[in-house]
């Protein structure tokens, strides 16, 4: 089965079946929005067939999103992609043991006509990433949540320099309050409230790393045990993927169920890249 | 970075993907670091980007650090080192300093000490900027309101309306530190004149207290007033500083009632070692000393440890290693339990016996020792009072002067005599012992039977140890003739201590009474009588908190001394619970009873001393301010008596009120009969909860003046360093309110000498009190407090400069070179004073426990005997039928083996069924500081810090443990909620009603644990709990969290409901309030008689009741189903398949 | 892979290939003295986690077995997952490690604690096997006890073959070579939790507040500066001792870690059947279930035991102990000279000196020169 497979995706030219088309539209496409009347007047929703991702361990069981419909759209400065999929309840994270839901968008970073290895590109032939979580979403919405919030009842004495009363120290509690979560105090982006979407450039699996948000976007709604997700970018970052209207690119898609304790490699994907053209 | 990091790809990621920086939306701390994409090859040999490891680096860097002294009241005393960030501790370590400390002579400890620490002294970090701290002086909002209307009492009986002393309910006033200094003076003037006089003594009787107590005031109003340094051994200025005051407040007595200093009355000041049952009450009645015990690392000499009572490996933690490492050598370890305990894993052998059966358990050890021969015949004849012959028509010793014709009695020659007036030695000089002339005639000399001779021959005090030359017959019993003709049959301790055994204690009746098997009696015996000099005794607080304690220690005592095990490096008995022995610091008396009319102000000047405050039992108070008066008799001893309490100030104590045994009985009956009550201390405590002046004192971290403890089981004097950190919140060092207050009462009265009595308080001089106490103790006269304090700030202590290096009590006498400090000189194990005949304790028997048995309580073990002749019930006018708790104490009733286990707990017809004790835990140093986050999560099965279950009154909750086949016998599942309730009679309190808020907060509600370790029908609850009050209830009952904190006051419960207090009761036993035991003072040489705080006085029995458990309700999450634990098969009893196959190793087979 | 683990006496599958860092941090818990006092909890508590996010977390706890664990239950659901596994006759281990046995979709078979799991970090303390003691009473006088519980305090095991470090999917946790301390790269981990689902002894935690997942660090920053961790230099049972242990074939006879593995097979790894080659050694509780012991120690616990018990007729394994818990310095070398144990650093110099038993001092009874009474009944 895997050697099937490793034969299957070695060959960098396999295509999904079926063309993704971006038709160009007189919209607003900054502000992501699954119910906005374009995706109404945009082309019928392709499908895409997903599979466990079979390459790398730790790895599904089996596949637990089968298909996805994609929608996309461009305004000529952003590109818009419109997602759905089955998923039979919301899950943010937050307590011990949990995990989000979670879907992304992946582009060849280049223009060649043989894109990169499909599954997080490889090494000199990077990937660009847009991945949406609903915690990252939930971040944006109501704001990143403390322990207390994930735990009501919660009860500490203090934190490391903040105190309930902080009494003759008087002074307002500093920074140096971080130095005591490592993840924050490295700065990992991880460590910190999201706007609802990563970016990341990967060159093959285990190197991704997250990179400094240029205006890409997403919001989702979950309704009747369906995921509605907008992913909005520029069509253009520098260094990064680059559209251009008229031209022809690729996409590959994710999805991360969370109640089914899917995260990181442990995902549905496609198994080939979907081949994208951008209208003029 | 890898290769992979090539050109092309640095100038694509360029711009965009170059490392950017951005900063986090929710902090303006740390930017967010973009990294490119990772190359990571084997990470098991190597790893790229490692620059990031400098973040745990600023974790575990410090700006400084400074060393105090931890010092609650478990004996430990550890100098720690606090690590300073930013200005704020961030952690708490060890200083490897005990390896350097010294004694005066150069004799250095080993690093072997080090290092010393605990869990509750690395979580004071918590508790130093916690918000239950005290934070500034604060008063109770009625009390502010009765002094500011001018404290208006009923004109007739003094009695203050009960709108003002709504204590437990009320918000507390923030208030400057001036205005708590005269709002309690004014308070301690108004209470001192209302009780003074004739006047004042018709309002004390009017308001109901016993006659007796009202006369043992004396007309003076300041016999009234109670102050207690808590645990003062612990604080030799700062604490003992209120004793002071009590001696000081004859100045104000003098003033108010217009006397002069001959006839001026200090305070009252409280009991502490008594008070905590931490003392043995048996050892005075045996060695005449107030304990006799020896250094922990004692062990090293040994070669049979007995550990006994004790949970050494939780209440002795840094001193444990002293125990395993012994083992490691090479001696044997027992644990004599109650359960199979944390101290039982670490031994070699186990014997859990019924708990409150010691006497009878050790009994059973002498029958043995006697009947097969296996004691020292020769060291018992010469250091025991045993071969001495009684006589049988008087119970009395046989004197010489009854049957030897000629015979004048002469005062032994090793106690100097001191004549009417004269003064003793100063106790850094007193080489021998020496009493009052008054005295003499309590030392008459012993007749023992001479083998050699034949013959009756003379014991004076001076014939013991090695001078002893005659050869007794121990088991002597003969008919003499005494000089007026008349013939009485005498016989000796050791032959009537024979028979009664032999009557009672064999080892199948032994192992009957106690549950331990026959034959470890006799195996047991053997072993002891196989390390003469190298077995030891370490006996614990278990069963010194039943009623029958002071028969356990001479019981235990007697087996010790059958084998040649008192007084010897590897050889001895010693008592375990508290700090204490103040006597090392024996210069105390310098300082507590300077003479407040003739102060020393010359640092450089000698001080001169006279005592004006009157010692008393706080038993008597936690008993509902009564002595012990039962039918027509009173058993509290003249010199034992208390005096009506009005006003009490305490520091360092949360053992009283907040801990105290009959928490809800002195809440809801004492208290409202108090006109002020105030406290000192750093921590908000159940004590604050009901305090009308609460003042805010500084944390160890933060002493701005200096102090000195030491310990009663290792060989450390301390220092309590001066801190560089500064006050958190608005506090004061505990000498400094002291000082407060006497200097604003000194202004109410015009009587400048209350405030100049705290003169080196208010010039920063604390160190010259200090240097006085050092020079005028014999183990530390020599040392200089400035290089002390320099040392201790290194976190290095000093040695104590006792006899030997470990102390070992006894050495002296088992040296042959000092008597002992009782009548006869010798270790005696006969009482013929009349408390003890009148008790049927003159021999030493087994006592059922007064509460916790099965059976009926507080019986004489005894088959009739010729020597055991108790007061009956009818003697003192009571029904022998009537066996409820306040007659029951002085209810002497024998009866032998078979009757006792056939009778009955009267409870049991209601349906009670459990022994109910609350012994100490490893995660608490009695209050300190079980309640911080850290700690509480890890106290107990059910410690969760995020409280999934708001039914949690804190990060965890009191349990209650129980036999799982107990638990399932009565409907309860691991987990549960229960009702525990103890004699409905008097508990939780006197006069409780259904319904009442009262009633709601005092009845104890616990979870229950299935506890395999604990012998059926004996539950347990730990001692280290902060109980339910008014604040913590309405807290849990309103808040959203559901946590047990009290909003006025942040006081943080770790009981939904009730407390381990609310199953206890002050019990008072008449041996231990005589006029006539003969003992060793407090400090120095001189011997003393009858009452003497900490040394002669009640000790109460909190280790005592008889409970019923009723199911609340179900142990899930919300009272939703089972306890997770449970319901998955994790628990004892409880098992899943994979965890029976678990526990029987069965998940691998050895090849 | 194919890696040589001492431990087993054999080779084993391992996602990475062998490499031995040039040194191990290791440590040794003598379980006969271990007393649960919790203080290297709180030590290692209040130097590392008492951050958001970390309430629950105790890199370093003290567990009561056989009723306790935190998480709950963790060794028995490992346990119960691998299945029940055999010791060759020759001491070499006959089973799967949690590596071999892992299903094709995974790097190691693994127990996935939840929410709840974390609750209750010190249930069963206390907690005796062998049955409720009966009614009256009991006695026990033998060893092994027939009730029995011991005390297991745990760190990060630093394992030669950990599984966090096999099972995360970005290559964020790697093994220091200077002194083998592994550790989560706290500025790339994603906190998938694939190291706290792979962990068999749970060490690795996920904060839900920085989303990142974190473990214990050795106190590398104590341990480069010559000094040993915080719950070693805390331990007030005096029960560990913190060095570098070197592999059998290398090992050096006064290096405090191979003399009591190595040498005199006093300590044992935990849990080695899971097949990390994890560097936490205990010397095994003399009172406890053999058979039990065997399951968590392996096949050596009855030599270890016995070794133990000779104990007392060696003054170089005793003057071992008494060294434990004596300095905080790192031992590097350690030696007996008559009745004194002495303690060497990295570059030989002598960093601590104890007496083996503790002298009696007797003072006189009277100091002439300060006019004092030394008494011990003052």
């Amino acid at each position: 089965m895997r050697t099937l497979l490793l034969s299957l995706l070695s060959a960098s030219t396999a295509f999904a079946q079926g063309e993704l088309s971006a038709p160009l539209v007189k919209a607003d496409l900054s502000k992501p929005d699954p119910a906005a009347a374009v995706w109404k007047s945009a082309p019928a929703p392709l499908s895409v067939s997903l599979m466990g991702q079979p390459m790398v361990t730790p790895r599904p069981e089996a596949t637990t999103t089968s298909e996805l419909k994609v929608q996309a759209v461009h305004d000529g400065t952003r590109v818009a992609f419109r997602l759905t999929w089955k998923d039979d309840g919301v899950d943010e994270a937050g307590v011990l043991g949990t995990f989000s839901d979670a879907a992304a968008l992946q582009f060849p970073v280049g223009n060649s006509d043989t894109p990169p290895p499909v599954m997080m590109g490889g090494k000199d032939q990077p990937v660009h990433i847009f991945h949406w979580r609903a915690q990252y979403q939930r971040d944006a919405e109501k704001g990143k949540p403390t322990p207390k919030d994930l735990y009501p009842n919660l009860n500490v004495d203090m934190y490391p320099m903040e105190f309930h009363d902080m009494g003759s120290l008087g002074r307002k509690p500093d920074d140096n309050r971080d130095q005591f979560s490592p993840g924050r105090a490295t700065g990992n982006p991880q460590a910190y409230s999201k706007t609802g979407v990563d970016e990341i450039i990967a060159e093959g699996f285990s190197t991704s790393s997250v990179q400094e948000g240029h205006g890409s976007a997403g919001k989702a709604t979950w309704a009747n045990g369906e995921w509605s997700l907008v992913i909005t970018r520029p069509l253009k970052s520098e260094g990064g993927s680059v559209l251009n209207p008229g031209g022809k690119s690729f996409v590959a898609f994710a999805v991360w169920q969370g109640g089914k304790k899917e995260v990181g490699s442990r995902k549905c994907l496609t198994m080939a890249w979907t081949p994208l053209s951008l209208g003029k | 970075m890898s290769d992979g990091n090539s050109l092309k790809r640095r100038t694509l990621l360029r711009g965009l993907f170059g490392a950017g920086v951005l900063a986090a939306t929710d902090s303006a701390a740390a930017p967010l670091k973009f990294l490119k994409p990772m190359q990571v090859d084997n990470p098991l040999a190597a790893y790229p980007n490692r620059d990031w490891e400098k973040a745990y680096r600023n974790i575990f860097n410090y700006d400084s650090s400074f060393v105090f002294l931890c010092a609650p009241n478990d004996t430990h005393n550890c100098l720690l080192r606090a690590y300073v960030k930013n200005g704020v501790v961030t952690r708490i370590g060890p200083t490897f300093g005990y390896g350097k400390a010294e004694d005066l002579a150069g004799h250095r400890a080993s690093a072997r000490w080090d290092p010393r620490i605990c869990q509750k002294g690395l979580a004071l970090v918590r508790r130093i900027y916690g918000d239950r701290r005290v934070k500034a002086p604060m008063v109770r909002k009625g009390f502010k309101e009765w002094a500011d209307a001018g404290f208006p009492r009923d004109p007739k009986t003094g009695v203050v309306d009960p709108k003002y002393l709504q204590r437990g309910k009320e918000p507390f006033i923030k208030v400057s530190w001036q205005q708590a200094y005269d709002y309690s003076a004014k308070a301690l003037e108004n209470i001192m004149r209302t009780y003074s006089g004739e006047e004042g003594k018709a309002k004390l009787a009017a308001q109901g207290y016993d006659p007796a107590m009202v006369e043992a005031t004396e007309g003076s109003g300041a016999e009234t007033v109670k102050l207690r340094g808590g645990m003062a051994f612990l604080g030799a200025t700062r604490i003992f500083g209120l004793y002071r005051l009590a001696n000081c407040l004859a100045l104000a007595d003098a003033k108010i009632r217009n006397v002069g200093a001959d006839k001026a009355h200090g305070a009252r000041g409280w009991d502490s070692y008594s008070w905590h049952t931490d003392l043995p009450p048996g050892h005075p009645m045996v060695t005449g000393a107030q304990t006799n015990d020896f250094d922990l690392f004692a062990t090293e000499q040994a070669k049979l440890i007995l550990v006994w009572g004790m949970n050494w490996i939780t209440t002795k933690m840094p001193d444990s290693h002293w125990l395993t490492e012994a083992r490691l050598k090479g001696a044997k370890v027992t644990a004599i339990t109650v359960e199979y305990s944390a101290t039982a894993s670490k031994s070699d052998d186990v014997i859990i016996i019924r708990p409150g059966t010691d006497p009878a358990f050790a009994l059973g050890l002498a029958q043995q020792l006697i009947a097969r021969k296996l004691f020292d015949a020769k060291w018992v004849a010469a250091n025991t009072d045993l071969p001495f012959l009684v006589r049988m028509d008087t119970l009395q010793p046989l004197r010489p002067s009854e049957v030897l014709k000629g015979w004048t009695d002469a005062p032994p020659k090793n106690v100097a005599w001191l004549g009417k007036g004269a003064k003793p030695l100063p106790v850094a000089k007193q080489q021998g012992q020496q009493a009052p002339e008054a005295l003499a005639a309590d030392f008459k000399p012993f007749v023992v039977w001479d083998k050699k001779k034949n013959a009756l021959a003379a014991v004076t005090r001076d014939d013991w140890g090695k001078a002893f030359s005659l050869e007794p017959d121990l088991s002597a019993k003969k008919t003499v003739t005494l000089v007026d003709g008349k013939s009485v049959e005498v016989r000796t301790g050791f032959d009537l201590l024979a028979q009664y055994l032999d009557d009672n204690l064999t080892p199948e009746k032994a192992s009957a009474i106690t549950g331990a098997p026959a034959k470890v009696f006799t195996e047991l015996a053997q072993a002891i009588a196989k390390n003469p000099e190298k077995t030891l005794f370490a006996n614990g607080m278990g069963p010194n908190q039943f009623f029958n304690n002071d028969l356990k220690d001479r019981a235990i005592f007697l087996v010790a001394a059958l084998t040649r095990n008192i007084g010897f490096p590897g050889g001895n008995v010693g008592s375990y619970a508290g700090n204490y022995r103040a006597a090392l610091f024996g210069g105390v008396p310098t300082f507590v009873m300077e003479d407040p009319f003739n102060l020393q102000l010359d640092p450089a000047g000698p001080t001169t001393s006279k005592k004006y405050l009157h010692y008393e039992s706080l038993h008597y108070f936690n008993y509902g301010d009564r002595p012990l008066r039962v039918g027509k008799t009173l058993f509290t001893g003249k010199g034992h008596l208390p005096t009506p309490t009005k006003a009490m100030w305490l520091n360092n104590s949360n053992s009283v009120i907040g801990n105290i045994k009959w928490h809800y009985d002195v809440v809801h009956n004492t208290l409202p009969k108090m006109d002020f009550i105030a406290y000192s201390d750093w921590w908000w405590t159940g004590s604050c909860e009901y305090s009308d002046v609460v003042f805010a004192c500084d944390s160890w971290a933060e002493f701005k003046h200096p102090d000195m403890t030491a310990s009663c089981t290792n060989p450390f004097l301390q220092l309590y360093p001066t801190t560089p950190l500064k006050r958190i919140f608005d506090t004061k060092t505990d000498m400094e309110i002291i000082a407060g207050v006497a200097k604003s009462l000194g202004g109410l009265l015009k009587e400048p000498r209350l405030g100049d009595a705290f003169k080196f308080v208010d010039e920063d001089k604390v160190d010259v009190y200090l240097q006085r106490i050092i020079d005028a103790s014999p183990n530390t006269r020599g040392y200089l407090f400035g290089e002390l304090m320099k040392r201790a700030q290194e976190g290095v202590p000093a040695l104590m400069n006792t006899r030997t290096y470990p102390r070992v009590s006894s050495y002296e006498q088992s040296k042959g070179e000092q008597p002992w400090h009782t009548k006869s000189g010798r270790l005696e194990f006969y009482r013929p004073e009349p408390e003890f005949i009148d008790s049927g304790e003159n021999l030493v028997v087994h006592r059922e426990p007064v509460d916790s048995t099965f059976y009926e309580p507080n019986v004489i073990l005894a088959k009739p005997h010729p020597a055991i002749r108790p007061k009956s019930p009818e003697d003192y006018g009571l029904a022998r039928s009537d066996v409820s708790t306040e007659t029951r104490q002085v209810r002497h009733v024998q009866v032998d083996g078979d009757a006792l286990l056939k009778s009955e707990h009267p409870l049991k017809a209601l349906k009670f069924t459990h022994i109910y004790h609350t012994p100490k835990y490893r995660h608490g140093a009695h209050t300190t500081p079980v309640d911080t986050d850290f700690t509480g999560v890890l106290f107990g099965p059910f410690g969760d810090v995020y409280r999934h279950d708001k039914r949690l009154p804190s990060n965890t909750e009191g349990y209650v443990d129980l036999n799982p086949l107990d638990a399932k016998e009565l409907g309860l599942d691991d987990g549960d909620y229960v009702w525990i309730d103890a004699d409905p009679k008097d508990r939780p309190f006197r006069g409780w009603k259904q319904g009442t808020e009262e009633y709601k907060v005092g009845r104890l509600l616990l979870r229950v644990r299935y506890y395999p370790g604990t012998p059926r029908n004996v539950a347990r609850t730990w001692h280290n709990m902060y109980g339910a009050t008014f604040g913590s209830m309405r807290g849990h009952e309103t808040r959203a969290d559901g946590l047990a904190r009290n909003e006025h006051t942040q006081y943080q419960a770790m009981y939904r409901y009730g407390s381990h207090q609310s199953a206890t009761r002050a019990w008072l036993k008449p041996t231990l309030m005589t006029e006539t035991l003969v003992h060793k003072d407090m400090f120095g040489q001189q011997l003393m008689k009858g009452f003497a705080p900490d040394i002669h006085c009640p000790t109460g029995a909190p280790r005592e009741a008889f409970v019923k458990l009723t199911k609340a309700e179900a142990g899930g999450i919300g009272g939703k189903g089972r306890w997770r634990p449970a319901e998955l098969g994790f628990r004892p009893t409880l098992e899943s398949e994979a965890m029976t196959n678990y526990l029987k190793g069965r998940f691998i087979k050895k090849g | 892979m194919s890696v040589k683990n001492w431990q087993l006496k054999r080779d084993m599958d391992y996602p990475y290939p062998e490499a031995r860092p040039k040194k191990q941090w290791a440590i040794v818990f003598d379980l006969n003295k271990c007393i649960a006092c919790q203080t290297c909890t709180l030590a290692c508590k209040t130097t590392w986690t008492s951050a958001r996010g970390q309430e629950y977390m105790f890199w370093n706890n003290v567990e009561t077995k056989p009723y306790g664990g935190y998480p709950l239950a963790w060794d028995l659901r490992v346990l119960e997952k691998l299945g029940r596994q055999d010791w060759a006759k020759n001491g070499s281990y006959a089973g799967k490690t949690i590596f071999e046995a892992a299903p094709p979709s995974e790097r190691a078979v693994h127990f996935n604690p939840t929410d709840e799991d974390w609750m209750y970090p010190n249930v069963g303390e206390d907690d005796c096997a062998g049955g409720p003691v009966g009614a009256g009473g009991a006695a026990m006088s033998a060893l092994p006890h027939d009730k029995w519980f011991f005390y297991l305090p745990r760190t990060c095991a630093h394992c030669t073959y950990p599984a966090c470090l096999a099972a995360c999917p970005r290559k964020a946790i790697y093994k220091r070579a200077e002194d083998g301390i592994v550790l989560i790269d706290q500025s790339r981990c994603k906190g998938y939790g694939e190291c706290v689902r792979a962990c068999p002894y749970k060490k690795s935690m996920y904060n839900p507040y920085t989303r990142v997942s974190e473990k214990c660090v050795g106190c590398y920053p104590a341990v480069e500066q010559g000094i040993q961790p915080q719950c070693v230099v805390n331990c007030i049972g005096k029960i560990r001792v913190m060095g570098f242990i070197n592999p059998p074939w290398a090992a050096r006879d006064d290096n405090p870690v191979d003399y009591l593995v190595h040498k005199k097979g006093l300590a044992l790894p935990y849990y080695p059947q899971l097949g990390l080659e994890p560097n936490i050694y205990y010397i095994p509780p003399i009172h406890a279930d053999r058979e039990y012991l065997a399951q968590m120690f392996g096949p050596r616990v009855d030599d270890a035991i016995k070794a133990y018990q000779g104990i007392a007729r060696d003054k170089t394994a005793q003057a071992l102990m008494v060294l434990m818990g004596s300095t905080d310095r790192i031992i590097h070398r350690f030696a007996a000279e008559k009745d004194q144990a002495v303690a060497f650093n990295e570059v030989g110099t002598e960093i601590a000196r104890v007496p083996i038993t503790e002298p009696v001092i007797d003072r006189p009874a009277f100091d002439e020169r300060l006019g004092a009474v030394r008494n011990n009944t003052p």
